[in-house]
């Protein structure tokens, strides 16, 4: 009876435990995922000299559906004026991205550890710039 | 008492190998940001050409407009040395702690990097090698040990 009072206590934790070995895992990979997303938006960006409307909401579609969000939650905000390829450095002439995409949850089991659903998310932010390879008109 | 000891030691292992999950997923994701990072520098950098070169047909980077880019992407998060080629046949190298040099090559040229990988340069090409020294682990036995992390990345001008 004395171990069983003793297992009861202690296998919430070890299962949260084991329970986070798999949340760090997906946590990582969906990150470097939306990394991949984004790296793939920039190449297309770096062509048109801008972020597009379609380029934007076809990067949405994609995080909302591999981070299992709804499109509403993701944040993007990135220059739509055409910036061009000018062969020398311009700041002026970098086109600019930020990207937040929320994550909602960080520890599993959180509540065992007295972390609340509210402090148990983080948000992925990719903030850079890159030159342009639009040709000027 | 035998249980609870037991259950003590799993939950030991379990938080170290927790803790180094966490930090191991930190120093992937962080290796993979400086991947893209440096990928964009250099295919950024390699547009800063001199553009009379250019319309003689030869390939020859701006070093200061080139370098400029580079440090306003890099913006002191990490350190780099830069290698450039081009048609000028002047190896180049820039450092983030402001370091050049230079010597005259010909092309193929056999470039070892830092970390000791060999590539064949064969035409203009810039290559950017970066790293972040940093406490990535919190294991005391990693500690010291793997505390940088280093990425390079190369942009060859096929096609003119």
């Amino acid at each position: 009876m004395k171990d069983f009072i003793v297992l009861l206590a202690i296998l919430p934790i070890l299962l949260a435990l084991i329970l986070n070995h798999g949340l760090i895992n997906k946590n990582s990979m969906d990150e470097q995922d939306v990394r991949e997303y984004v790296y793939s938006a920039v190449q297309i960006a770096k062509q048109d000299g801008y972020f597009t409307d379609a380029n934007i909401d076809a990067l949405k579609a994609k995080i909302a559906e591999r981070m299992n969000l709804d499109e509403d939650e993701i944040v993007i905000i990135a220059d739509s004026v055409p910036k061009y390829r000018v062969n020398e450095f311009n700041e002026s002439e970098l086109i600019h991205y930020r990207i937040e995409v929320p994550v909602k949850k960080v520890v599993a089991g959180n509540r065992l550890f007295n972390i609340s659903d509210v402090e148990n998310q983080k948000i992925i932010v990719i903030d850079n710039e890159v030159a342009s390879e639009r040709l000027a008109p | 008492m035998k249980t609870f000891i037991t259950g003590l030691a799993i939950f030991i292992v379990l938080l170290i190998s927790a803790l180094f999950q966490t930090d191991y997923s930190r120093v992937e994701r962080t290796e993979l940001k400086l991947k893209y990072e440096i990928d964009e520098a250099a295919a950024g950098a390699v547009l800063m050409f001199d553009a009379e070169e250019y319309g003689d047909g030869n390939i020859v980077i701006d070093d200061s407009e080139a370098m400029e880019y580079v440090q306003h992407i890099a913006d002191d998060k990490y350190d780099y040395v830069v290698h450039i080629f081009d048609d000028s046949l002047i190896y180049r190298q820039h450092g983030s702690n402001g370091d050049t040099t230079s010597a005259a090559i010909t092309f193929p040229y056999s470039f070892t990097d830092g970390s000791g990988y060999t590539t064949v340069i064969e035409g203009p090409a810039f290559i950017i090698e970066a790293s972040i020294e940093g406490q990535f682990y919190t294991l005391s036995s990693l500690k010291d040990i793997k505390n940088d992390i280093r990425r390079s990345t190369s942009y060859v001008v096929e096609g003119r």
